[in-house]
């Protein structure tokens, strides 16, 4: 549908895109992401001509864009700026019917689609369509952006970070609607935005750019397994952590209290003491695991007892760093204890999971990071 | 009575002739000024030095061309009148967020399209004030019109001067600061209530 062929633009010595060469099919949604500066945005209005390239050549549908009237190239590509950009002069009914009322539809047909897409977003058309931009609430008008650019029922959509202006709500709200939208309308939509976030969230391709070139151009879920560069990797950040291949060292607690088996039992009362804790790991000179010590296990204790290896308690289940955190959650709720103890390959202690780590983990996966 | 009527239906029909030609050129200037953009320093540049010529001799040089009567008086009005209607019209339309420009031309919207329906509508509040200034001014300068032969409330003015009868010339002079308020004050109320529609805020 829209195909770039080595194309290349550069502002001075600067050149922003470089010999940039890829296919778009019809219907997808593209996400254009990367670092400031990558060229995402030029990319982006290259395709409706706001920006000409220097060289190589853009089609849509076989066309060679350059070739074609800008003015009606533009009038059959939907377009949507962060700064919504409505025409304070025009009712909300007038903006939307803006390029509807170019192509010279009639007065009702404008004003049928303007109650049909008012209808989309459940807007009502008795209370919208005859207030003015400034009357509606941000993440209003920015729906009005979205119904403006649909109006003509153009093939192409162009998003330049439509909702990066919003508040967190209302993006959240506008990104539901437009992938629904999306799903319903059958658009292609090219969407540019420096939100990983919101590209996993709506992308069907996520295309990622830097230094004024694709480096990846995969479906969401292949990126987060199969990032191709660390810049990629980085710009996912937590999100590469799916929860279908956490490991238990993902979310164990490294800060482990730790005794000797050979001190003398005292002196585990006495840490217990100090960090306030009720129960012990236990390990040898190497810290290789050998049980834990429990409150209960030191008032077994008789005077005659001498080390902390003597009233070892080996009842604690133990679980490799490497193991799938599915299968140690499972444990750990069946388990009588409170937590796991982990190891590494050579049965050293590397940390603990208990509950609180579990619960953490589950929260992040299902709601993003909380801190 | 009668007469001093006529004086002031003159002196009015004069301004206003001479404001809507000037408005009508000055918006043009000023589309032209914001348009071509190495244009505009010198289109408001000339405006400008127009408007710094002592009105008696702009008048007097522009009588050398047009002769004796209401059309110098027009012409003359017409330029000191430019500056401040171009002026608004460049300013009102450079003012416009760069944002509603982009999204017009992404729309498909055409230089002449982008003006008419989106560009001149959001700078008319600053148009208007701009033709309010044109309109005050012309009704005081257009008094002196009388000594290169033109009509209106300088006639009375200049004879009262002539005849060192303090009567006749506040019989021109009067109805000229009456008509510089009600003009002022009327366009004011306009301006004010474009300003604050609520399209604009």
């Amino acid at each position: 549908m829209i195909e770039f062929n080595q194309v290349s633009k550069s502002y001075g010595q600067t050149q922003i895109i470089k010999d940039l060469t890829f296919k778009l099919e019809e219907g997808k949604l593209y996400v254009f992401i990367g670092p400031s500066g990558c060229g995402k945005t030029t990319t982006l209005k290259m395709i409706n001509r706001l920006i000409e390239p220097n060289g190589g050549n853009i089609k849509i549908n076989g066309e060679d864009i350059s070739h074609l009237n800008a003015v009606q190239l533009r009038r059959n590509i939907g377009y949507v700026i962060q700064q919504i950009g409505l025409f304070p002069n025009m009712t909300v009914e007038e903006n939307i019917c803006v390029v509807p009322r170019m192509l010279k539809w009639s007065k009702e047909k404008c004003h049928e689609r303007v109650k049909e897409l008012l209808e989309l977003v459940h807007m009502k058309y008795e209370r919208y369509a005859k207030k003015y931009p400034t009357q509606l609430s941000g993440g209003q008008q920015q729906r009005i952006g979205v119904l403006r650019a649909l109006a003509a029922q153009p093939p192409i959509v162009l998003m330049d970070e439509p909702f990066g202006a919003l508040d967190p709500l209302a993006r959240e709200v506008l990104q539901d609607e437009v992938k629904s939208l999306q799903k319903k309308l059958h658009k292609t939509i090219i969407f540019v935005t420096h939100d990983m976030e919101e590209a996993l969230k709506m992308a069907d391709v996520i295309v990622f750019m830097e230094k004024g070139r694709i480096i990846q151009m995969a479906s969401p879920q292949e990126m987060l397994t199969n990032p191709a560069s660390d810049t990629i990797r980085e710009f996912m950040g937590k999100h590469v952590k799916n929860t279908h291949f956490l490991k238990v060292s993902d979310f164990m607690d490294e800060q482990v209290v730790k005794v000797s088996h050979s001190r003398p039992v005292i002196e585990a009362t006495e840490v217990m003491k100090r960090k306030k804790v009720d129960s012990l790991i236990v390990t040898d000179q190497r810290n290789t695991f050998k049980g834990v010590i429990t409150i209960e296990d030191l008032k077994k204790g008789t005077k005659g007892t001498l080390t902390i290896g003597e009233l070892l308690n080996k009842e604690v289940r133990v679980v490799k760093k490497d193991m799938d955190a599915k299968e140690a959650f499972n444990l750990l709720i069946k388990s009588e204890n409170d937590y796991l103890v982990v190891v590494g390959n050579n049965k050293e202690v590397v940390g603990i999971i208990d509950k609180t780590n579990m619960v953490e983990t589950m929260a992040e996966a299902l709601w993003g990071d909380l801190a | 009575m009668q007469v001093l009527l006529g004086y002031i239906v003159e002196h009015v029909y004069i301004v206003l002739i001479a404001s809507l030609v000037a408005t009508g050129i000055g918006i043009l200037l000023g589309v032209v000024a914001y348009w071509v953009k190495y244009l505009d320093t010198i289109i408001i540049m000339t405006a400008d030095s127009i408007q710094t010529i002592p009105s008696l001799a702009l008048l007097a040089m522009l009588m050398i061309c047009f002769g004796l009567g209401n059309t110098t008086l027009i012409v003359g009005l017409v330029l000191y009148s430019l500056l401040p209607i171009i002026r608004n019209t460049y300013n009102g339309l450079n003012n416009i967020p760069p944002s509603i420009h982009e999204a017009a031309r992404g729309m498909g919207m055409s230089k002449y399209q982008r003006l008419v329906k989106v560009e001149l509508p959001l700078a008319f509040p600053m148009i208007f004030s701009g033709v309010k200034i044109a309109v005050v001014t012309a009704i005081g300068i257009s008094v002196i019109g009388v000594l290169i032969g033109a009509g209106g409330l300088g006639y009375p003015v200049y004879r009262g001067i002539q005849s060192n009868n303090l009567g006749l010339i506040l019989q021109g002079a009067i109805p000229v600061v009456g008509l510089a308020i009600l003009f002022d004050l009327g366009m004011g109320r306009i301006e004010k209530q474009l300003l604050s529609k609520k399209q604009f805020n």
